[in-house]
């Protein structure tokens, strides 16, 4: 228990976010808890979340479920992912897919983590207006902000027409992976911020002190204290922010070019142009599938990565 | 109190505007008319929908949410609420006798439209626009690369060169193949493997654009310096954002939207009759005047068109009917799975 890290600001935003937080923290904060919802323990909690599991149900499993019928429709039935798996278009596509979101997730820690630390020192007020700055970006138009960085990318953007007047080389930024990592990125950033900063403000920074005192060195203290403390928060952005990069489409199609194709354009594709609706469905499951099996697998590693704290923290 | 009821009435009654609304666009003889909306829709109303609705009583209803997928899953939850697209040649061929339903010629009258534009039953071409080559002038000056051999010739023309993004019906197909030496009248069927080797060529200086309006741009700010343009958007870059570019005579290829009905529509013959309207040669040619498309009709006269849009139509731009090769629809609709494939391996795989 953490005194001064749970006083509440006042500032209604702050409030809001930290509810967020929350519930971030409760869905994907702990690798263990979310996989056993209905444990017989919980008693009323089952109850409470009786109702939107069916909801669930309804709206993610039958569509799914659909999906899934929809792609072993086709002449080929089942075969259909063998033989996606063994298209190298498929493969190439799929394993791009994989890195740009790794990428993105890479980007939004390396911004993410300082900037949620500050959060957690800054005063009500200065938390209170950076928690805006981060959370402002959702008020907007996702495709109004993706095309707004294509005004600041482009060749003649507003980037590189300053540093050509500055005289220096211009950089492509656009319509390859630099675009749209940096696009994606910058929506994925509060996805990363909250969770992370939902994770640090529970950690008692008396024990870095503690560390420092009993002869630790800073670096050595906030690497061997404060880091694994953060690391619930880390491994929450990181799944969070991973899973919801797998399908982006309207930044990849506005900043990237067909060479940085990820999935959901492929997907895009045979809906549209080729009209097969049977691989697109295909690709679907397969982007889902992908997607479950990663998560199970960060499952795991969280549960016997050692050293972590017991979420009991607060 | 006396507030919170006045506003539940307030809610009620917009409510029951609403409901009566919907009420209208569902009923019988209302036509819904799916297209991209944005000036296209805007001049479609303007020429054909509002004067029809005039004319005939018919309400038709707009809805600018394009897209094949909607048609599709209408037609297979076997609930079809569209009621009309004009669609890209292509999808109408592929889609003809599945989604789409056959013209009924005793209704529809396609005598006067251009023969080469028919390519299946089920669809009416509205109108034609073409995809040409134009460079940057302050790359090349007045004499730069505006046939499929220049925009393949990157000795004599260094220099990027933009494509549209979509692969299905992208006519740098054809034009490499031009380049590569086959005869325009002998392109089909496409050797697509021969096109993506001579695409290999250039593929350090492709780029591509995706929607019409960033190729417009690409023209404005000058970062490409060849593009494979829709010759409506060439005109609005040049005309209205001064980009300076220029050709267009050279190789270019003509393609068509055509108005298709989807099969289980209500009374399929008062839609037929709307595309009835929608053929006459004169009206098609009033379309020109509002949005830089060329009439379908063999024998509309266009008139009264901006100054500044002549050269960047083949009918008013005598220099650019040599070049002007139709685009086999048939043989993209046929293909469009393995052409976007290959595609997709050779620039994405």
């Amino acid at each position: 228990m953490v005194g001064g890290e749970r006083r509440l600001s006042g500032q209604h935003v702050a409030v809001a976010v930290r509810g967020m937080t929350d519930v971030l923290d409760a869905t994907v904060g702990s690798g263990s808890r979310w996989l056993t919802p209905l444990r017989g323990r919980h008693g009323p909690t089952g109850l409470l979340l009786a109702a939107p599991l069916v909801l669930l149900l309804l709206v993610v499993g039958y569509p799914m479920w659909v999906l899934l019928q929809q792609s072993v429709s086709g002449p080929l039935g089942w075969n259909i992912f063998l033989e996606l798996l063994a298209s190298d278009v498929t493969r190439a596509v799929l394993l791009r897919t994989l890195l740009t979101a790794a990428l993105v997730t890479f980007v939004c820690l390396v911004l993410g983590y300082p900037y949620a630390y500050l959060l957690t020192v800054a005063s009500p007020l200065l938390r209170a207006v950076l928690i805006v700055l981060v959370v402002l970006p959702f008020w907007t138009s996702f495709t109004i902000r993706t095309l707004a960085w294509v005004v600041l990318l482009q060749d003649q953007g507003m980037i590189n027409n300053t540093l050509s007047t500055l005289g220096l080389p211009s950089l492509s930024l656009i319509r390859n992976v630099t675009g749209v990592v940096i696009g994606m990125a910058h929506v994925m950033l509060p996805f990363a911020v909250l969770p992370l900063y939902a994770a640090m403000r529970r950690i008692d920074r008396r024990l870095v002190d503690a560390a420092v005192a009993c002869g630790a060195s800073r670096r050595a203290a906030w690497r061997q204290v404060y880091l694994p403390l953060s690391l619930p928060g880390i491994v929450a952005a990181s799944v969070l922010v991973f899973i919801l990069s797998l399908g982006f489409f309207i930044t990849p199609q506005l900043l990237g070019s067909p060479r940085n194709a990820l999935l959901s354009q492929l997907i895009y594709m045979n809906v549209t142009q080729v009209g097969d609706n049977t691989t697109a469905s295909a690709l679907g499951v397969l982007l889902v599938a992908v997607t479950l099996l990663l998560l199970v697998a960060l499952t795991v590693i969280v549960r016997i990565l050692p050293g972590r704290t017991p979420k009991g923290a607060r | 109190m006396q507030m919170r009821t006045s506003i539940a009435t307030a809610g009620l009654s917009i409510g029951s505007l609403a409901l009566a609304a919907c009420g209208s666009s569902a009923s019988e003889d209302a036509i819904t008319f799916m297209s991209g909306g944005g000036t296209y829709g805007d001049a479609l109303n303007e020429v054909f929908l509002t004067p029809y609705s005039e004319e005939s009583g018919v309400t038709v209803v707009e809805d600018p949410t394009m897209s094949y997928a909607k048609v599709r899953t209408q037609v297979d939850a076997g609930r079809v609420e569209t009621d009309m697209i004009p669609a890209e040649g292509y999808w109408s061929v592929q889609q003809c006798g599945i989604l789409l339903q056959p013209l009924d010629l005793e209704i529809v009258d396609l005598s006067g439209i251009k023969e080469e534009l028919i390519q299946d039953e089920c669809g009416a071409p509205l109108l034609t626009y073409s995809t040409a080559i134009y460079y940057n002038t302050e790359t090349y000056g007045e004499d730069g690369p505006d046939t499929c051999e220049e925009f393949f010739d990157t000795t004599t023309f260094p220099g990027s060169r933009s494509v549209r993004s979509a692969a299905v019906p992208n006519p740098l197909i054809e034009c490499a193949l031009i380049a590569d030496g086959v005869a325009p009248e002998e392109l089909y069927p496409l050797d697509v493997e021969r096109a993506f080797a001579k695409i290999e060529t250039i593929e350090d200086d492709l780029l591509f654009w995706e929607a019409g309006s960033d190729s417009e741009t690409q023209m404005a700010t000058g970062e490409v310096d060849i593009i494979m343009a829709w010759n409506g958007r060439a005109y609005a870059g040049v005309s209205q954002q001064d980009a300076s570019f220029a050709g267009g005579e050279g190789d270019s290829f003509l393609i068509y939207d055509a108005l298709v009905v989807p099969v289980g529509v209500e009374n399929p013959e008062v839609r037929m009759e709307l595309v009835a309207f929608m053929m006459q040669a004169q009206r098609q040619a009033e379309l020109t005047k509002v949005i830089p498309y060329s009439p379908a009709a063999a024998h509309a006269e266009l008139s009264d068109l901006p100054a500044d849009l002549e050269p960047f139509l083949p009918e008013t731009n005598p220099a650019m009917v040599a070049g002007n090769h139709v685009q086999d629809q048939r043989w993209w609709a046929e293909n469009a799975d393995s052409v976007a494939n290959t595609w997709q391996s050779q620039f994405g795989g």
